[in-house]
């Protein structure tokens, strides 16, 4: 044979090898393609009820809920809504490392997609349900910085408020008399607030907290209705799961594809980053650096003592649920070195348009953090659960690229994504 | 040899470089190794009834969820004998758990609720977070008869 025959041959047997490796990387074994399965957003369950708001599926609470959200009227200077930090067109998110109200927040802005399916809230769980979260920056003096005898009257004093809301919760209150409910009182650090409350009679104080829960019951209501789109990653396992050719449309690339299986494989993410959502919803320290270690770095240590003390929880005078379907809170794990430096698991849907990552916003970037799980460097406080990827910095990039294919648009009538 | 060889030649040449380095594993480290060893044993016994280690009670644990779900709170039924098969009532039975190749434990604190009579006990609380190997250890106490035994759950 003719040697610039043989080394065509040569070649091509080695394109043939290649284009083999290719066909054989977008073979995927029966136990793979469960765990494709288990994270596809097609394997969302039903949207969960939530017994303790019995007005999270009312289509009055919904468009109540849709309003006060973008409304800066309930905040303490009239300059902060919920939508300022969960930005709708930023998944919901605000894109600062911390977020800023009215004044410099510790953390940084989780995103509310998918959160109905959560049993906990913010990140260190400290809440047990959309509308116990709500309650809380509401009043944070660096968040919306108001006062729940302010968000009351403001229902009270606005018609369009009133009437809504009293077609779900019933007629209120003449809460009009500011002496018996003064303009600005509510049980917080704030000195002068938290007089005001402490001089109001106890049933006053409950008949202003019951309709700060009721507002905190609608804004869960319009919360709950944001759940995560098709992503190219779901379309890729859809098209798998019917058994379509996904070898030539590009669905998802060759190195998507690389990431997914590092992802699912030898990166092990799918321990913690599991189900549709890609969180279990559970609190792990992962060993992020701290600069100076304080409470707030104490995590889900703090977060579920806070919790099950709270009047605000499942099983409070305010929760609309029986104690029996209150499961997560009556089993709550309350000791353990495993809480300590713990912090929720969040969602890998949307991370282009959620950085910065993690609660103290530390990493800018997607690079930044697959950096971190690459080293994975010992906890500051507790115990770390990671090991080291050890990935190569191709492995990294094949990673990074499969996440991104996880974004999508929120699967919500457009509507509820801006101001009504 | 021709141009055109040569061109073909350079070719392949350069492709194979690329595939040979491109695919090289990397380096194996001392974490690398250790995370290979960190398989799950082949030699676990995963049956739902165990002797407890003091031999003094016959120990049965079944999810009332099957398969056993990740990330959903549900019960568990603990069943306990004597050795010679006769149900263990009124004892104070309780579980700890954890995955041993993660050294964490349990997501929730589960806990035996009530006593369903004839040696069956109704646990509740149980969650698991993650795919992977769980261990559960049923403690049996009756009296000044302590005992414990380890069963081995495995979730795909």
């Amino acid at each position: 044979m003719a040697r610039p025959t043989l080394i065509f041959l040569l070649f091509s047997l080695f394109l043939i090898f290649f284009q083999g490796q290719t066909l054989a990387d977008q073979v995927w074994s029966t136990k793979q393609l469960h765990i494709l399965k288990s994270l596809w957003v097609g394997s969302m369950t039903d949207l969960p009820k939530d017994l303790s708001n019995k007005f999270s599926d009312d289509p009055t609470a919904v468009s109540l809920g849709h309003q006060i959200f973008f409304d800066k009227r309930f905040s303490g200077e009239g300059t902060v809504a919920c939508a300022s930090c969960h930005q709708p067109l930023r998944a919901f998110t605000d894109g600062l490392p911390l977020a800023i109200g009215i004044g410099q927040v510790i953390r940084n802005t989780p995103t509310i997609i998918g959160t109905a399916y959560s049993p906990w809230f913010f990140w260190d769980g400290r809440a047990d349900s959309q509308w116990s979260q709500a309650l809380q920056p509401m009043e944070a003096s660096t968040e919306h910085g108001g006062t729940r005898t302010g968000f009351a009257k403001i229902i009270y004093g606005v018609s369009s408020y009133r009437r809504s809301y009293e077609k779900l919760f019933g007629a209120m209150p003449d809460i009009s008399d500011d002496n018996r409910f003064p303009a600005q009182a509510a049980p917080i650090k704030i000195a002068l607030a938290r007089s005001a409350w402490e001089n109001m009679a106890t049933e006053d104080q409950k008949i202003i907290t019951r309709i700060f829960v009721n507002i905190s019951k609608a804004i869960a209501a319009y919360e709950r209705l944001m759940l995560p789109g098709p992503s190219r990653f779901d379309n890729y396992v859809g098209k798998l799961l019917k058994g379509k050719n996904v070898r030539d449309d590009q669905t998802l690339t060759d190195d998507e594809i690389a990431g997914l299986r590092l992802f699912i494989g030898r990166g092990a993410c799918t321990q913690c980053h599991n189900g549709p959502l890609l969180t279990n919803n559970g609190f792990h320290n992962i060993g992020l650096s701290i600069d100076e270690v304080s409470e707030s770095d104490e995590g889900r240590t703090r977060g579920a003592l806070s919790v099950k003390q709270s009047e605000f929880n499942c099983a409070g005078p305010y929760s609309d649920a029986e104690n029996k379907d209150c499961a997560e809170l009556d089993f709550i794990k309350l000791t353990g070195v495993g809480l300590l430096g713990s912090f929720k698991t969040p969602t890998l849907r949307n991370l282009k348009k959620t950085a910065p990552y993690m609660h103290d916003g530390q990493f800018a970037t997607l690079d930044d953090v697959l950096n971190h799980y690459n080293q994975a460097p010992e906890a500051m406080i507790g115990k770390s659960d990671v090991l080291p990827l050890e990935f190569t910095t191709k492995q990294l990039d094949q990673m990074r690229y499969f996440l991104l294919s996880l974004d999508s648009l929120i699967n919500v009538d457009p509507r509820y994504l801006s101001a009504p | 040899m021709n141009k055109i060889t040569v061109c073909f030649a350079i070719a392949a040449i350069g492709i194979i470089a690329i595939f040979i380095f491109d695919r090289q594993a990397p380096k194996e480290t001392t974490m690398t190794m250790q995370r290979k060893m960190e398989t799950i044993p082949g030699n676990l016994d995963y049956s739902g009834t165990r002797t407890s280690v003091g031999k003094k009670y016959i120990i049965s644990i079944s999810s009332r969820l099957d398969p056993i779900p990740i990330n959903k709170i549900h019960k568990w039924e603990i069943r306990v004998k004597t050795p010679q098969g006769v149900p263990v009532v009124g004892a104070t039975v309780s579980i700890m758990g954890g995955m041993p190749m993660h050294k964490h434990g349990m997501p929730t604190a589960p806990r035996v609720t009530k006593d369903l009579r004839q040696g069956d006990y109704l646990l509740e609380g149980m969650k698991f977070s993650m795919a992977g190997w769980w261990e559960l250890i049923v403690q049996v106490k009756k009296g000044s008869d302590r005992d414990k035994a380890t069963f081995n759950v495995i979730l795909r």
